[in-house]
C-alpha cells in the first residue's frame, strides 16, 4: 500500500485538510451529544424518583392499614404517565402489597432492594423507600421505559451524521481549490528537475514565482546548477587523461601476458606428458585456522589415466567428499609437506585398482602440495612372487617329516637344511655334514662320497636304500641325488625319511596274518579274496571243501565262482558287487545259495570287506568269508511260517473280539432299551418291578462282562487309549461313595470312607478310567466281604511339588476290607486275567478280569497296583496317582429325567435311521410318549431319502448298516445345502473309541454308544434341541400337602445344614443328616425329606426346603 | 425464667380465650391499629414545650378484654415520644388527662353523657359499636367482610382540637 509519505503535495495537503475538519467536528458534536444525553438522563431520573416518592406519601396510609383498594387506587393513578411501564408496593416486610403494570402482560415482580436505581434492559429501575414521619412504611418500585432516551440518542445521530457529510463536502471544495497556492510551483521544479537529470542539460534555468519560501528555493536552486555545469566541464578533461593512461596499461598488459603463455605452455606440455601422475592441491582450514580438508587445484592426464577420475570431476573437489574418507587420505603427510616445505615419498596398495604407487610430495608454495605418483605394480609384483616363492618353498620342506639336506659334494659343506634336519641336529649350516649330520665320524663317510651320484659331470638319478640308526633303533629310507645348485655345481640333495613306524606295522602285520591263517584254518569258514578289477580271486582250500570240492578243484577266478551261485541270487551278488564298484558302501553281506558237488543247494553267508584301493580310490581287493548257514536258515523260514500263523490267528481273534462285541450289543440294546422303557411306566413296575429290575440288571452284567473282556483284548492289543478330561474331584469321589454305598448295603456290610480335608477343586484325568479302577476294587472288596467294613480312604501326598508352583498332586486311594484276604501263594496270581480267588463254596459271579483290568489301567496312568493280605485279615489295595490341578470346571446338577413328561415349545422331528426292527421301535417307544414327531429309515440310502421329505430336526443313525452306512449317509447329509445343519447324533454297539472320532469327523454332533442308556439320550437331545422338559408333577403336589405337618429342628441345625447344602458337601450333608437323626426325633420327617434330597444330590430343593420353612419358624 | 412468664402467659391467654365472648383476634387488631391512629392524629401538646415524662394515656372505659391487649401491644412502646399507660376507667373523673378514650359497647345507653363530658377535651375517642360515630365518637370499629375497618365522623374532627391527616382520612369510611 501506498504511504502516506508517498502522496503527491496536493493529495498530501487535502487528506490533512479533510482530517483536521473530520476530527474537529466529531469531537465538537460527541461532547455536545453526550452532554444532552446526560441531562435528559438526569431529568428523567429525577422525574421519576418525584412520581416514586409522590406515590409512596399517597401509599403511606393504605400500607398502614393494610388497605390494597386504596392502595391500587393510588398506583392505578400512573397510567397518566405513559412511560412508567411497571410499579409495585413492597409492605416494610418486602412482600409485594401492591402491583401496578402498564399493559396487561404479566411481569415479574423484583425482590425488593434498598433505594437504588439503574439503567437496564431498557428501562429504568427505582427503588425508593417510603418513609413517613421517620418510619418505614414500605418500599415502592417504578420501572420507567427508557424509550424517549433511545430516541433521542437516534435523532442526534442522524443531525450529527447529515451535518458532518455537509460540511466536509465544503471541506473537500475549499481543499481542492486553494491547495494550488503551495503545490503549483513545487510541481513545476519537480518536473524541471526531472527533465534537467533526463537530458543532462544544466544549462537550463527555473523561472521564479514569488518571494516566498519557494522563490527562495528557485534562487538556490538555479546557482547550483551553474556550480554543476561548471564542474561537469572539468571532469570530461580528467576522463580523457584516465582513458590515455589505460590505454597503455593494457598494451603493456597484454604482452606480459603473452609472455606468461609461453611459459605456461611449457609447463603444461610437461604437466600433461609426464609419465607421472601429477596433482596439486590446496589445503583447507577451518575457522581455527587449523587445516581439515585439501581441495584438488589441477590434474594432469596420467592422473586421470591411473585413477580413472575424469580431470572436470575433480577439479575444485574436496578430497575428503572426492575419496569418501574424512580425514582425506595421507592427510597428516601432505598436511606436513604443506606446511614445512619438506618433501615427502611414500609407497601406496590402492586396492580397488590392485596397483602399488609410489607417491612423492612436495610444496609447491606454502599452503599448496604436490603430488607425484608413479604406478610400481609390476616392480611390486615381482618382489611379491619371490617372496612368496620364497613362502612356499620354505613351507614346503619345513613341514616335510623328513630330514632334507644339501651339501657341497667336495667340502661336504651343508649348504641347506629343512625345519627337520634343524630340530634333529641344530643350526648345521656352513658346517660340515659328517662331523655334524653323522656324528661320531673322523671323515666322509659313506653317505658323502656316493660315487653313484654323478657320472660324466651329469647327475644320474635318485639313489636309494634303508638304513639302520644301530643306536637309536630308528629306520630311515634314504634318498639321495645330485643337483645343480644356484651357482652351477653339483651338490647332494639327501632325503630321509623315518620308516620305523612302518617296520614295526609290517612286523606286527606279518604276524597278525599268521594268527589269521590259523585262526581261519581253526574255523570251517572259507575265505575269499578277490580282485574286483582283474576278477581274480583266491580261495582256500576250507571253500572247497565246504562245497563238497577239493582244494583248487576249479579255477580261482570270480567267473567260476559265478557259475556255482543259484541263478535267482545271482541279481543280489551282481547288485552287491555294484554297490562295492560304485562305492555307496565298503563291505558287503548276503546270503546266497551255491550248488555243491553233489547238487544240492547249500546257503551261504558271504561276508566281504574292501581290504585295497586303487590310486583313485576304486575298489581293488576285497576279502572276507563263507560261512555254511544251510542248517540256520532251515530253522529260520520254519520260524517265520510259525508266526504267520500266530498273527494271522491274533488278527483273527481280535476281529472276532470286535465282531461279538457288536453283535453281542446289539441284542442287549434292544433288552436294555426296553427295561428302561418299562421302568418308566408305573403300572407296569408296579405288577412286574421285580421281574423287569432283574432283566435290567442281569442286562447291565452282561454288558458289564462284555466290556471288561473287551478292555482286556484292547489293553493286551495295546489298543486302550486314556482320554483325558478335567473333571470335578468332590463330584467323582461322591459317586463313588454314593455306589459303594448301595453295594454295601445290599450285604449289609459298613461303608467307610476318609478324604483329606484339602483337595483339589478339579484335576486333570481319565475320569472314566478311575472311576473303572475304584469301583472295580470296591466291588471286588464288598464282593469278597461278609462281615465288617470297606473303606475308601482317598490321601493326597505333599510331595514338595506345591513349593515349585507346580499344579501337581499326588493322590493314593486305598481300598481296604475285612473280607476273607488272600493268601500269600496267591497274591502273585492275582493280577493274571481269568484268575479269581475264591473257594469253590462260594458263589461269586464276575469274569475275574476286573483285577487284571485294574492293574493294566494303572499301569497305562504310569503307575503299579498294590496289594498286601493274608488269608482271613482282610485286604488293602491302593496305588498312587498324579494328577495335574486345572481350573474349577462345571458341575451340573444332574436333574433326573424319571419324571419327564413332555417338553415345552414346538414339535420337534426326529429321523431314526436303523437297520435293525427291534431297535427302531425300542428307539420308538422311548421317544413317542414324549410328543416327538419320527420318522424311519432303514439304511443310509433310504435316511437321504427320507431325510429331503422328512426335514427332521435330529437324526439318530446307526453307524452299521448294509447298503450304505452311518458314516457315508453323515457325509452325504452334510453335503445337502438345507440339511447341513441338521443334528446328526450316531449310534454304534462299536467299542473302540475311533468308532466315536471317525463319526464325529464324518459329520456328526454326538455319538451314544449302545445299549443306549435313556438318560443319555434324553441329555443329547436336551442339550443339542435345547429341549425344556416338562416333569410330573404329583410328587410335588403331594410333598406341599405334608409341609405343615414339619416339626422343624432348632436354628442352629438349620444353619448348619444350610451351610453344607451351600457348599455341596454331600458327605458332610450326609453324616450330619445321620448325628441328626439319632438325636431328634420329633424332627424325623423334617430330616428325613433332606435326607431324600441329599439322595439325589438335590442340594437346591434343600436349600429350597429349609429356607420355606425357615421362614414358618 | 422466661420461659415460665412465657407458659403462664399463654395459660392465661387461653383462659381469657374461655370465658371472653368476643373473638380474640378482633381485640388484637384493633389493639394494634389505635397505635396506627396515633401516628396519623395530631394532639394540642404536641405543638407545645408540654412535660416529656408525662405519659401518653389510653383510657378504656365499660366492659372490654382490650386493654390487656392494648398494655400487650403498647408493652415497650412510645407513642409520640412517650411512654404509654393503660387504665381502666369506672367514671369520667378519672378521665382527666387522658389522650384516647375507648368506650365500650356497654356505654351504649350513656355514650352522650360521656361525650358531652369531654366535649372540648383533645381525647381522641374510639367505639366499637354500630352508630357510635353517627353519635359523635370520632372512630368508630366496624366489621365489613371479614376484616375490620373504621369510621371517621368527619365533622366532629373539624370541631375536635385534634387534627387528623388526611392519610388516616384516606382509609376510612367518613361520617358526617
Amino acid at each position: 500500500m501506498k504511504s502516506f509519505r508517498d502522496f503527491s503535495t496536493k493529495n498530501k495537503l487535502i487528506f490533512i485538510i479533510l482530517l483536521t475538519t473530520i476530527s474537529s467536528l466529531g469531537i465538537g458534536f460527541t461532547l455536545v451529544i453526550i452532554n444532552d444525553i446526560n441531562m435528559f438522563k438526569k431529568d428523567m431520573i429525577s422525574n421519576t424518583i418525584v412520581v416514586a416518592q409522590t406515590i409512596g406519601e399517597y401509599s403511606v396510609s393504605a400500607l398502614t392499614f393494610e388497605d390494597k383498594i386504596e392502595a391500587q387506587a393510588t398506583l392505578q393513578k400512573l397510567r397518566t404517565l405513559s412511560n412508567i411501564e411497571y410499579a409495585c408496593l413492597y409492605d416494610p416486610k418486602g412482600e409485594p402489597f401492591s402491583v401496578y403494570s402498564k399493559t396487561d402482560i404479566p411481569s415479574e415482580t423484583p425482590a425488593v432492594q434498598a433505594e437504588s436505581l439503574d439503567f437496564r434492559e431498557g428501562f429504568l429501575h427505582i427503588f425508593q423507600p417510603i418513609i413517613y414521619q421517620n418510619e418505614k412504611y414500605g418500599t415502592i418500585y417504578l420501572r420507567t421505559s427508557t424509550q424517549p432516551l433511545q430516541k433521542k440518542i437516534r435523532t442526534y445521530l442522524i443531525t450529527m451524521l447529515s451535518l458532518t457529510t455537509i460540511l466536509i463536502l465544503f471541506s473537500l471544495f475549499f481543499a481542492i481549490h486553494l491547495q494550488g497556492f503551495i503545490s503549483k510551483p513545487i510541481i513545476q521544479l519537480t518536473e524541471l528537475t526531472q527533465k534537467i537529470s533526463k537530458q543532462g542539460d544544466y544549462s537550463i534555468r527555473v523561472e521564479k514565482s514569488g518571494e516566498d519560501e519557494i522563490g527562495i528555493l528557485c534562487d538556490e536552486f538555479n546557482s547550483m546548477l551553474s556550480q554543476i555545469e561548471r564542474r561537469k566541464q572539468e571532469q570530461d578533461q580528467a576522463e580523457a587523461a584516465i582513458q590515455r593512461a589505460h590505454d597503455e596499461l593494457e598494451q603493456r598488459v597484454q604482452d606480459r601476458t603473452a609472455e606468461l603463455s609461453q611459459s605456461e605452455k611449457r609447463f603444461r606440455t610437461l604437466f600433461e606428458n609426464m609419465i607421472e601422475g601429477l596433482a596439486i592441491h590446496e589445503l583447507i582450514y577451518d575457522e581455527t585456522n587449523k587445516p581439515v580438508d585439501y581441495v584438488i587445484l589441477d590434474v594432469n592426464p596420467m592422473y586421470q589415466f591411473h585413477t580413472d577420475l575424469n580431470r572436470q570431476e575433480v577439479i575444485g573437489k574436496k578430497a575428503s567428499v572426492l575419496y569418501g574418507t574424512d580425514p582425506p587420505p595421507y592427510f597428516s603427510v601432505f598436511k606436513k609437506v604443506a606446511l614445512t616445505g619438506e618433501p615427502a615419498r611414500f609407497e601406496v596398495y590402492f586396492e580397488p585398482m590392485g596397483k602399488y604407487f609410489q607417491i612423492s610430495v612436495f610444496s609447491p608454495s606454502p599452503g599448496q602440495f604436490a603430488t607425484v605418483f608413479e604406478n610400481i605394480t609390476e616392480r611390486k609384483v615381482a618382489e611379491n612372487a619371490l617372496r612368496e616363492s620364497e613362502i612356499r618353498f620354505a613351507a614346503v620342506t619345513n613341514s616335510m617329516v623328513a630330514a632334507i639336506y644339501v651339501a657341497d659334494m667336495e667340502t661336504h659343506e651343508v649348504l641347506f637344511i629343512n625345519k627337520y634336519t634343524r630340530d634333529l641336529f641344530g643350526d648345521i649350516e656352513g658346517k660340515l655334514c659328517w662331523q655334524t649330520i653323522q656324528a661320531g665320524k673322523t671323515g666322509p663317510c659313506e653317505f658323502c662320497t656316493n660315487h653313484h651320484l654323478v657320472k660324466d659331470g651329469e647327475p644320474t638319478g635318485v639313489y636309494t636304500w634303508e638304513f639302520q640308526n644301530t643306536i637309536t633303533g630308528q629306520w630311515f629310507y634314504i634318498q639321495d641325488l645330485a643337483i645343480r645348485w644356484i651357482d652351477g655345481r653339483l651338490v647332494r640333495l639327501e632325503i630321509a625319511t623315518d620308516i620305523s613306524e612302518r617296520k614295526e606295522i609290517e612286523k606286527a602285520l606279518q604276524i597278525s596274518e599268521e594268527r589269521l591263517r590259523l585262526a581261519l584254518e581253526a574255523t570251517n569258514d572259507g575265505m575269499f579274496e578277490e580282485n574286483m578289477q582283474t576278477g581274480e580271486a583266491y580261495f582256500s582250500p576250507r571253500y572247497y571243501t565246504m562245497l563238497g570240492y577239493s582244494p583248487n578243484e576249479w579255477p580261482p577266478t570270480l567267473e567260476s565262482f559265478r557259475s556255482l551261485v543259484h541263478p535267482e541270487d545271482l541279481a543280489l551278488l551282481e547288485r552287491a558287487h555294484q554297490e562295492l564298484l560304485e562305492r555307496k558302501r565298503d563291505s558287503h553281506e548276503y546270503e546266497i545259495r551255491m550248488k555243491t558237488k553233489s547238487g544240492d543247494w547249500c546257503w551261504i553267508l558271504s561276508r566281504g570287506r574292501v581290504i585295497q584301493q586303487t590310486a583313485d580310490g576304486e575298489p581293488l581287493r576285497v576279502s572276507g568269508t563263507h560261512i555254511d548257514i544251510t542248517d540256520r536258515k532251515l530253522m529260520e523260514e520254519e520260524l517265520h511260517h510259525a508266526k504267520e500263523a500266530a498273527e494271522r490267528a491274533n488278527k483273527a481273534k481280535s476281529e472276532f473280539l470286535a465282531n461279538m462285541s457288536h453283535e453281542l450289543r446289539t441284542p442287549l440294546n434292544a433288552i436294555l432299551g426296553y427295561t428302561q422303557i418299562f421302568k418308566r411306566d408305573k403300572a407296569l413296575l408296579s405288577k412286574y418291578g421285580k421281574p423287569i429290575d432283574t432283566v435290567h440288571k442281569s442286562g447291565e452284567h452282561l454288558l458289564m462282562m462284555i466290556n471288561d473282556i473287551l478292555d482286556l483284548s484292547k489293553i493286551e492289543a495295546g489298543k486302550l487309549e486314556l482320554s483325558e478330561t478335567h473333571f470335578h474331584l468332590q463330584v467323582f469321589l461322591n459317586t463313588l461313595v454314593e455306589m459303594a454305598q448301595i453295594r454295601a448295603q445290599l450285604k449289609d456290610i459298613s461303608f467307610k470312607f476318609d478324604f483329606p480335608s484339602t483337595m483339589p477343586v478339579a484335576v486333570q484325568g481319565d475320569e472314566k478310567r478311575l472311576r473303572q479302577i475304584l469301583l472295580n476294587l470296591l466291588s471286588n472288596a464288598v464282593k469278597f466281604t461278609d462281615q465288617g467294613s470297606v473303606t475308601l480312604i482317598v490321601q493326597t501326598k505333599d510331595i514338595g511339588n506345591k513349593a515349585h508352583n507346580s499344579p501337581d498332586w499326588t493322590f493314593r486311594f486305598l481300598v481296604r476290607d475285612t473280607g476273607i484276604g488272600i493268601s500269600a501263594e496267591r497274591l502273585e496270581e492275582i493280577f493274571l486275567p481269568f484268575h479269581q480267588v475264591s473257594s469253590p463254596i462260594l458263589q461269586i459271579e464276575g469274569t475275574g478280569l476286573g483285577l487284571a483290568i485294574s492293574q493294566q489301567l494303572v499301569h497305562l496312568m504310569g503307575s503299579e497296583l498294590h496289594v498286601e493280605s493274608a488269608c482271613g485279615e482282610g485286604s488293602t489295595f491302593w496305588f498312587d496317582l498324579v494328577f495335574p490341578e486345572v481350573e474349577g470346571v462345571e458341575t451340573s446338577e444332574i436333574k433326573p429325567f424319571n419324571n419327564i413328561t413332555g417338553y415345552r415349545g414346538a414339535k420337534h422331528k426326529i429321523l431314526i435311521v436303523d437297520d435293525r426292527l427291534e431297535n427302531r421301535d425300542m428307539l420308538i417307544t422311548m421317544l413317542q410318549p414324549f410328543g416327538f414327531e419320527i420318522s424311519i429309515a432303514l439304511n443310509g440310502q433310504d435316511a437321504l431319502t427320507k431325510a429331503i421329505e422328512f426335514l427332521p430336526d435330529l437324526i439318530l443313525l446307526d453307524l452299521v448298516m448294509p447298503v450304505m452306512d452311518g458314516f457315508e449317509c453323515a457325509r452325504r447329509l452334510r453335503q445337502i445345502p438345507f440339511l447341513k445343519d441338521v443334528i446328526i447324533i450316531a449310534l454304534s454297539a462299536s467299542a473302540f473309541e475311533i468308532t466315536q472320532k471317525e463319526s464325529l469327523v464324518a459329520g456328526c454332533d454326538g455319538f451314544l454308544s449302545k445299549p443306549v442308556y435313556a438318560d443319555e439320550l434324553f441329555k443329547n437331545l436336551q442339550s443339542h434341541l435345547k429341549l425344556e422338559w416338562l416333569y410330573e408333577e404329583t410328587v410335588e403336589i403331594a410333598d406341599s400337602s405334608q409341609e405343615d405337618s414339619y416339626v422343624i429342628p432348632p436354628e442352629k441345625e438349620l444353619e448348619q445344614l444350610l451351610l453344607l447344602a451351600r457348599k455341596r458337601n454331600i458327605t458332610g450333608l450326609r453324616e450330619y443328616i445321620k448325628k441328626l437323626e439319632t438325636i431328634d426325633h420329633d424332627c424325623s420327617t423334617f430330616i428325613a425329606r433332606i435326607a431324600q434330597y441329599s439322595q439325589k444330590y438335590q442340594f437346591k430343593q434343600i436349600i429350597q426346603f429349609i429356607e420355606n420353612h425357615r421362614q414358618e419358624y | 425464667m422466661k420461659k415460665l412468664c412465657l407458659c403462664i402467659m399463654i395459660m392465661a391467654a387461653s383462659m381469657i380465650n374461655v370465658t371472653a365472648y368476643d373473638p380474640v383476634p378482633d381485640y388484637k387488631i384493633k389493639a394494634a391499629l389505635i397505635e396506627k391512629f396515633t401516628r396519623f392524629v395530631i394532639w394540642p401538646f404536641e405543638s407545645s414545650t408540654s412535660n416529656q415524662d408525662d405519659p401518653f394515656v389510653i383510657a378504656l372505659i365499660g366492659e372490654n378484654q382490650l386493654g390487656i391487649y392494648l398494655e400487650e401491644a403498647m408493652a415497650e412502646r412510645k407513642i409520640k415520644g412517650r411512654a404509654v399507660v393503660v387504665k381502666k376507667i369506672e367514671n369520667l373523673d378519672q378521665v382527666e388527662g387522658c389522650h384516647i378514650l375507648f368506650i365500650a359497647q356497654s356505654e351504649k345507653k350513656r355514650l352522650a353523657s360521656i361525650l358531652a363530658r369531654i366535649e372540648n377535651e383533645p381525647i381522641l375517642t374510639i367505639g366499637s359499636t354500630d352508630g357510635f360515630a353517627q353519635q359523635g365518637v370520632l372512630i368508630n370499629f366496624f366489621r365489613s367482610d371479614d376484616t375490620i375497618r373504621f369510621e371517621v365522623n368527619i365533622s366532629v374532627v373539624h370541631k375536635s382540637s385534634l387534627h387528623m391527616s388526611a392519610k388516616l382520612l384516606r382509609v376510612a369510611r367518613i361520617i358526617k
